[in-house]
């Protein structure tokens, strides 16, 4: 059977590479810097045969034409973020193969797992993706698992379902009949806003819901964070704050378990940067 | 309300060159055809990024559309004066 070997969870802040590669002074950009290096290396030790990504797409490859709750990405291979967004935001390209058996035993078997997953042969991947692979993977050789989640385009799935198609996502892998090695890595939000009153430009826009929640997911409170998740706090929150719900998958993925690590810093000029790990040992 | 025919027209122009080319040549054209109210039409041709915001266009598409109707010297301006005019609206609901 397969193996989970590593659970991280990092932001995909598409503004933050180029902060952490600027000469901006301030001190915490370098800690960031060290966090995701250490974050990097983490993953590197846990010797993944495949990483399956959970994360967001911001309505670039999927739309309200055809909206999925939850897809998974079964084509070869993939690339991004889209040219837009590299035009836009300057955002490093990355490429990965995809390994599509256990793409294919996520969509066949999670109907058994209690969750239909919806499948696309044709997408690209966008900074959600390319963002967090590009701070812990950047030799982009390891194929990979797109998982797209709903956070943008309301009715969301609630909190509840986020967890506990994450514990489907961890009894798929363990069921896996290969002796992989299966790497998680999911990117989401703390507080943020884009598009509405509150500044995106100049920190947090809650800082109390991103210390209450890191410290909840610190003490693998499960039961606080879903209370806390419903659309309406996270909107309070700000308004693109919906993508904490990638980390409460997250928390299905590892069960409810305390992680191993987690960092929360607050740069100057942009929203929380964070790290939740469960290295192997933390899910026993 | 059609507030998927708006948030449609904003993907369109934020993504495709093309589209934006032709928006920015004649928006009324552009958008002849389309499942608007007269009012959704007009704020639309007129980039009254306000009252857009008011009806419901989804705020992530929002930021992507104010930032491709500027050229990038005035970009950060208009971005400012986009948010501060969202001071007393606080949050519409952009479920489609």
């Amino acid at each position: 059977m397969a193996e989970l070997v590593e659970i991280i969870g990092i932001t995909h802040n598409p503004f933050l590479p180029d902060m952490l590669a600027s000469d901006d002074p301030d001190p915490v950009l370098r800690e960031i810097a060290a966090d995701y290096a250490l974050m990097r290396r983490r993953l590197a030790d846990a010797k993944p045969d495949v990483i399956v990504v959970i994360a967001s797409d911001h309505l670039n490859q999927w739309f309200m034409d055809n909206m999925p709750a939850f897809l998974v990405g079964k084509a070869p291979q993939t690339e991004g973020p889209f040219p837009h967004e590299q035009r836009n935001f300057g955002i490093a390209p990355y490429k990965a193969k995809i390994d599509t058996n256990l793409a294919k035993w996520f969509v066949a078997e999670g109907f058994n797992e209690g969750v239909d997953f919806a499948f696309s042969d044709e997408f690209l991947i966008d900074h959600a993706f390319t963002v967090p692979l590009n701070f812990v993977r950047p030799e982009q050789d390891l194929p990979i698992v797109p998982i797209w989640t709903n956070v943008m385009a309301p009715p969301l799935p609630p909190a509840d379902r986020f967890y506990t198609v994450g514990q489907a996502l961890a009894r798929l892998i363990e069921r896996w009949p290969t002796n992989q090695r299966v790497a998680v890595l999911t990117s989401g939000h703390l507080a943020v806003e884009v598009g509405g009153p509150k500044p995106y430009t100049s920190g947090s826009t809650d800082e109390d819901f991103d210390r209450s929640m890191m410290a909840f997911i610190e003490a693998g409170d499960v039961q606080s964070v879903l209370r806390d998740s419903t659309f309406e706090r996270l909107l309070q929150a700000g308004n693109v704050t919906p993508g904490f719900l990638n980390y409460v998958m997250l928390l299905g993925v590892a069960e409810g378990h305390k992680p191993s690590a987690i960092q929360l810093r607050f740069p100057r000029a942009t929203t929380a940067v964070y790290y939740i790990e469960w290295a192997a040992g933390a899910l026993a | 309300m059609s507030r998927y025919a708006m948030d449609k027209v904003f993907r369109e122009v934020i993504t495709s060159n093309a589209a934006r080319e032709a928006f920015a040549a004649n928006a009324e054209s552009y958008l002849a055809g389309r499942d608007l109210t007269p009012d959704e039409r007009q704020a639309l041709i007129t980039r009254d990024f306000t009252t857009l915001y008011k009806m419901g266009a989804h705020p992530f598409l929002m930021v992507g559309f104010v930032a491709t109707q500027s050229p990038p010297a005035e970009r950060g301006k208009a971005m400012a004066a986009y948010q501060q005019s969202l001071a007393e609206l606080g949050y519409p609901d952009y479920s489609t």
